[in-house]
C-alpha cells in the first residue's frame, strides 16, 4: 500500500479471488499503486492507463513477452496472465519492473473484483458484507467465523475471548496493544490491524473480538470495508456466546434436577440413569464427593461456573460441576477403596481449586470414600455439611473434609448456617434496627456471661446499672422474658448465628 | 553460367545451412548423395535464368518429407530424376530444365543431383531463396504459377501424379504421399517457362550460397560474423549465452524457442522458431524477423546451427540477420512469410 493509502499491486494479490496467484517476475514493482483493472488484447496494450492492472488476453507467452515493454512504457501496476512464461518474459518483467502475475483461476471474473475493490469500495464493501453474510450464516463456531472473515477479506483473522485469550484463528502481532474501544483500526510495524468488540453485558457476557491482520496502509475505504465484514462477524460471534451460555445454563439446569432428584430419593430410575449416564456420571465404585460454594450469594453464578470448570481442566479432573443448593458439586470415582493417600491427594486438588478461585471465596467440603450408589448419597450429603462448616471467616478452613473435621463443628454448623443465620435476623431484627447499637452487643455478652450483669458490665466497661437499663430495653423491644432458659437459649445461638 | 566442382559441396552445404536460417534439415546426407551423382565428374554447369531460352520449360524439385526419415531410409538416387523426368513428359515437346524449389538446407542439392545424372541442366533459381515450412510458401505461388502437375516418387519406384491441384491442398496431398511413402519423397512440379521463372523465381540461390559458405570458411573462427557483415550485408543482432531452449514436435515440424542473455547489456533475447526462425526479441522489442535470414552461429567456431538442435544451455551464439531475398520485400509476396503467417501475431 502506498504512503497515500492507495490499494498496491500488493493489497490486490491479498485479495481473495487472488488467493492462487503466482508472482514470476517483477516482484521489486509490487508496491506500484494500482488504479484500476483492465482486460486488454495484446494489440491494445498502447491504450492501457497508467496504473492499471493488466489482465492480459494473449493466451502464449510470446504475446505476453511482446506487451511487456508497452506495457512498461505505459506505467502498467501490473501483467495477469493465465499461461506459462519463458524465463526470458519473466527477466523482462524483472527488468522492467513490472509485476507479472500467474494465476488458474477465472481470471475475468478476477478481472471484475479487482476493478470493483480499487473503483468502487463501495460496491465493494457491499458485496462482501453480502457474501460475508451467506457464510456467516452457517459459521457456528469462532473457528468457523474466522475463516469465513479470512476468506472474504483474504487477510488472516483472528477471534480473541476475554483478556485477549485465543478462541480461533491467528493471533495477530501486536494486539496486545489494542485500545479499550468497541472498534477501529491500529497502524503497527507489522499491518493495519483492524478489531470490531462485543459489548460485555449487551451483546455477551464476556468481551468477544474480531481482529483481521491487513496490510500496511490500507486505503480507508478498505478499512471500512473489513469493518463492516467484521462487525458482521462480531454479531455472530455474539450470538454463538448466547447460544452456548444458554446452552451450557440448560445442561446445568438438567444436572442439577437430576441430582436433586437422586439426593432426595436416593436411587435413580431407568430414564434418569440413561440421562446420568450419556451425562458421563460415574455411579458405581467408591465414590470422593466434593462441594463448592461461593460464600458472597450475590457472585456471579456464571462467572464462578467458568472459573471452576476451567480449574477443573486444568488440574485434570475431567468431571462435570453439577450445580446443587447455593453451589456445585463433583466426585471422583475409582473401583477399589482409594488409600488414604489417594484422599488425602483429592483433598489437596481441592484446595488447590479453591486457592485458584480465590477471587470468589469459595468454600469447600470433601467427603468419601464410600461405595455405590447410596454411598454417592452419602458422601454428596457430607460433603455438603462439610462445605457449610467451611468458610473464609476467622476460625474457619476454607477446605473441609471429612477425614479431619470434628463433631463440635458439626454442631456449630448447626447453628451458623444460612437458615440459622436467617432465623437469627428474624429473632434479633428490633435490635437489628434500633439506634442504639449497644444494645445487641450486651445482650451477647450478658449471654456469654451466664446472665450475670456485674460480669457483663465490667466486660462491656460500663456500669452494672447501665447493663440493667439496657436489658429492660431488650425486653421490651424483642417482647421476650430474659428470665426465661428457652428463651435464653434462643438468644443465644441466635447471636451466635449473626 | 559457372562450374559447380564437386570440392564445392561442402562450402555450398555450409552457405545452404545458413539460408536455411536454422530450418531446412541438415545437408550431409543429401550432400552425400550429390557426390555419388557427380560421379568421375569434376563439375557442373548452372545456368542463370537469363542465359536459357524464355520458352524452354523449368521443373522444380526437392525433398519432401522428414529428413530424419531420409537420413534412415538411404535414397537409391535415381528418386529426384524419376520425379522430373514424370513431370517432363507431361509436356512431350519442350525443352527442360530443373531447379530447386527450396535452395536452401538439405534441397540445396536436389537439382544439382539431377543434373549431375546428367538428365537435364540445372538452372539457378528457385521459390524461396532461402527455407520455408511450406510448399505453398514460394514465389511460384504467389506469382500464381500452379504447382500442378506434380509429382511424388519414392524408392521404390512408385510415383503418384497429381493434377489439378494447387496451394494449401496441394501441400496436404504431398505431406500425405510422403508419409504414405515413409516419411519422405521426391517432388517434381510448378512446371513454367523460363520466362515465368525469370520473374516467379528467386534468382542466384545456389550461387548465394555458395559466396556465403566461402565466407564462412575462409573468416577466422570469431571472425565469421563480421566477415558476413562486410561481405553479405548481414545484421549483427545480438550475441549472448542460451540460457534456455525449448522444442517441440507438432504435425508439421518443430516450434520452439530460444532464450538468450546477451553479453553486453544483458539484454533478454529471445528467438522464435517454428522450423526456421522467425523472429528475434531483444528486451520485448522485435529486432528481425522473416523473411530476414535469422541464423545463429556458434561463436567458438563461426558455424550455423539448427534451430532444433539448440538445445546445449550455456553455448555462446551469435545472431545474424541476412538480408531477405528481395522478391520477398514486393507488395503481395511479402504477407506469405511475415510472421503472421507464422501465426504470430501482434508484434
Amino acid at each position: 500500500m502506498s504512503e497515500a493509502g492507495r490499494s498496491t499491486v500488493r493489497d490486490v494479490l491479498c485479495l481473495p479471488e487472488m488467493t492462487e496467484a503466482e508472482v514470476l517476475g517483477g516482484a521489486v514493482g509490487l508496491d506500484r499503486v494500482a488504479l484500476d483493472a483492465h482486460i486488454v488484447a495484446p494489440a491494445l496494450v498502447r491504450q492501457v492507463e497508467s496504473g492499471s492492472v493488466v489482465f492480459l488476453t494473449s493466451t502464449e507467452s510470446l504475446g505476453t513477452e511482446i506487451a511487456l515493454p508497452r506495457l512498461a512504457e505505459r506505467e502498467a501496476a501490473a501483467v495477469i496472465v493465465d499461461h506459462e512464461v519463458l524465463v526470458s518474459t519473466q527477466w523482462l518483467a524483472d527488468r522492467f519492473g513490472i509485476p507479472l502475475v500467474r494465476m488458474a483461476e477465472d481470471r475475468w471474473e478476477t478481472a471484475l473484483a479487482v476493478r470493483i475493490h480499487l473503483r468502487h469500495p463501495l460496491v465493494d464493501r457491499g458485496l462482501k458484507c453480502a457474501a460475508a453474510a451467506a457464510r456467516l450464516s452457517g459459521a457456528d463456531t469462532p473457528s468457523r467465523v474466522a475463516a469465513v472473515v479470512s476468506g472474504v477479506l483474504g487477510h488472516p483473522v483472528g477471534v480473541l475471548g476475554p483478556s485477549g485469550v485465543l478462541l480461533a484463528g491467528s493471533r495477530p502481532p501486536g494486539v496486545d496493544a489494542l485500545p479499550a474501544a468497541l472498534a477501529g483500526h491500529l497502524d503497527t510495524d507489522f499491518g493495519t490491524t483492524v478489531f470490531v468488540s462485543t459489548a460485555p453485558g449487551r451483546d455477551s457476557g464476556t468481551r468477544l473480538t474480531c481482529v483481521v491482520q491487513a496490510p500496511v496502509g490500507l486505503a480507508a475505504a478498505h478499512v471500512e470495508t473489513i469493518l463492516a465484514v467484521a462487525e458482521l462477524a462480531i454479531v455472530r460471534l455474539g450470538a454463538w456466546a448466547a447460544r452456548s451460555s444458554l446452552t451450557a445454563a440448560w445442561d446445568q439446569a438438567g444436572q442439577g434436577a437430576l441430582l436433586t432428584h437422586l439426593l432426595t430419593t436416593g436411587s435413580l430410575d431407568g430414564p434418569r440413569a440413561e440421562q446420568a449416564v450419556a451425562l458421563g456420571w460415574q455411579l458405581e465404585g467408591f465414590h470422593i464427593a466434593v462441594m463448592v460454594r461461593p460464600e458472597d450469594p450475590s457472585a456471579d453464578r456464571s462467572s464462578v461456573l467458568t472459573a471452576l470448570q476451567n480449574a477443573l481442566v486444568a488440574t485434570g479432573l475431567a468431571v462435570p460441576a453439577v450445580p446443587w443448593s447455593d453451589g456445585w458439586v463433583w466426585w471422583t470415582s475409582s473401583p477399589s477403596r482409594p488409600t488414604q493417600t489417594q484422599v488425602t491427594l483429592r483433598s489437596n486438588e481441592v484446595r488447590q481449586i479453591v486457592a485458584d478461585l480465590s477471587g470468589y471465596r469459595i468454600a469447600a467440603g470433601v467427603a468419601g470414600a464410600e461405595y455405590g450408589l447410596s454411598g454417592l448419597v452419602r458422601a454428596i450429603g457430607d460433603a455438603t455439611r462439610l462445605c457449610r462448616i467451611a468458610g473464609h471467616a476467622a476460625g474457619r478452613r476454607h477446605v473441609e473434609t471429612s477425614s479431619d473435621s470434628n463433631p463440635r463443628q458439626y454442631l456449630l454448623t448447626a447453628v451458623t448456617d444460612d437458615e440459622a443465620r436467617q432465623r437469627a435476623e428474624l429473632l434479633l431484627q428490633p435490635l437489628l434496627t434500633a439506634t442504639d447499637s449497644a444494645l445487641l452487643d450486651t445482650l451477647t455478652v450478658y449471654l456469654l456471661c451466664e446472665c450475670s450483669t456485674a460480669a457483663a458490665a465490667r466486660r462491656l466497661g460500663v456500669h452494672r446499672n447501665s447493663v440493667i437499663k439496657r436489658l429492660a430495653r431488650i425486653q421490651t423491644l424483642l417482647g421476650a422474658d430474659l428470665d426465661d432458659d428457652d428463651t435464653r437459649l434462643a438468644l443465644r445461638i441466635a447471636c451466635r448465628a449473626l | 553460367m559457372w562450374q559447380l566442382t564437386r570440392d564445392d559441396l561442402d562450402t555450398l552445404a555450409i552457405g545452404a545451412s545458413l539460408l536455411g536460417s536454422g530450418g531446412g534439415g541438415q545437408p550431409y546426407w543429401f550432400r552425400a548423395l550429390a557426390l555419388h551423382a557427380f560421379g568421375d565428374r569434376v563439375s557442373i554447369t548452372i545456368h542463370d535464368a537469363a542465359e536459357l531460352p524464355a520458352d524452354m520449360l523449368a521443373v522444380s524439385t526437392g525433398l519432401v518429407g522428414s529428413l530424419l526419415a531420409f537420413h534412415e531410409r538411404s535414397p537409391q538416387g535415381s528418386e529426384f530424376a524419376r520425379a522430373v523426368e514424370r513431370v517432363r513428359r507431361e509436356y512431350p515437346d519442350a525443352n527442360a530444365c530443373v531447379c530447386n524449389y527450396e535452395s536452401a538446407g538439405a534441397n540445396i542439392f536436389a537439382a544439382l543431383v539431377v543434373a549431375a545424372a546428367g538428365v537435364l541442366p540445372v538452372v539457378d533459381s528457385d521459390g524461396m531463396g532461402r527455407a520455408l515450412s511450406w510448399l505453398d510458401q514460394t514465389t511460384f505461388d504467389v506469382a500464381g504459377i500452379s504447382i500442378a502437375p506434380f509429382v511424388c516418387t519414392d524408392s521404390y519406384g512408385r510415383t503418384v501424379l497429381y493434377e489439378d491441384v494447387r496451394g494449401r491442398s496441394a501441400e496436404q496431398f504431398i505431406r500425405a504421399a510422403a508419409v504414405d511413402m515413409g516419411g519422405w519423397c521426391a517432388f517434381a512440379g510448378y512446371p513454367m517457362t523460363i520466362a515465368a521463372l525469370r520473374t516467379a523465381g528467386i534468382p542466384g540461390s545456389i550461387r548465394r550460397a555458395l559466396d556465403l559458405g566461402r565466407t564462412v570458411e575462409n573468416a577466422a573462427a570469431r571472425g565469421v560474423v563480421e566477415a558476413l557483415v562486410d561481405e553479405h550485408g548481414a545484421r549483427r543482432v545480438a550475441a549472448g549465452r542460451v540460457m534456455d531452449a525449448r522444442w517441440r514436435r507438432i504435425e508439421d515440424g518443430g516450434i520452439g524457442s530460444v532464450v538468450l542473455r546477451a553479453s553486453g547489456d544483458a539484454s533478454v533475447v529471445r528467438i522464435e522458431a517454428r522450423n526456421e526462425f522467425l523472429l528475434v526479441l531483444v528486451d520485448g522489442e522485435m529486432t528481425a524477423c522473416t523473411p530476414e535470414i535469422i541464423c545463429l552461429m556458434r561463436t567458438r567456431d563461426g558455424r550455423p546451427l539448427q534451430a532444433e538442435s539448440v538445445l546445449a544451455v550455456g553455448t555462446e551464439v551469435d545472431v545474424v540477420a541476412l538480408p531477405a531475398p528481395l522478391l520477398w520485400g514486393q507488395p503481395g509476396f511479402r504477407d506469405k512469410v511475415v510472421p503472421a503467417a507464422f501465426g504470430i501475431t501482434g508484434v
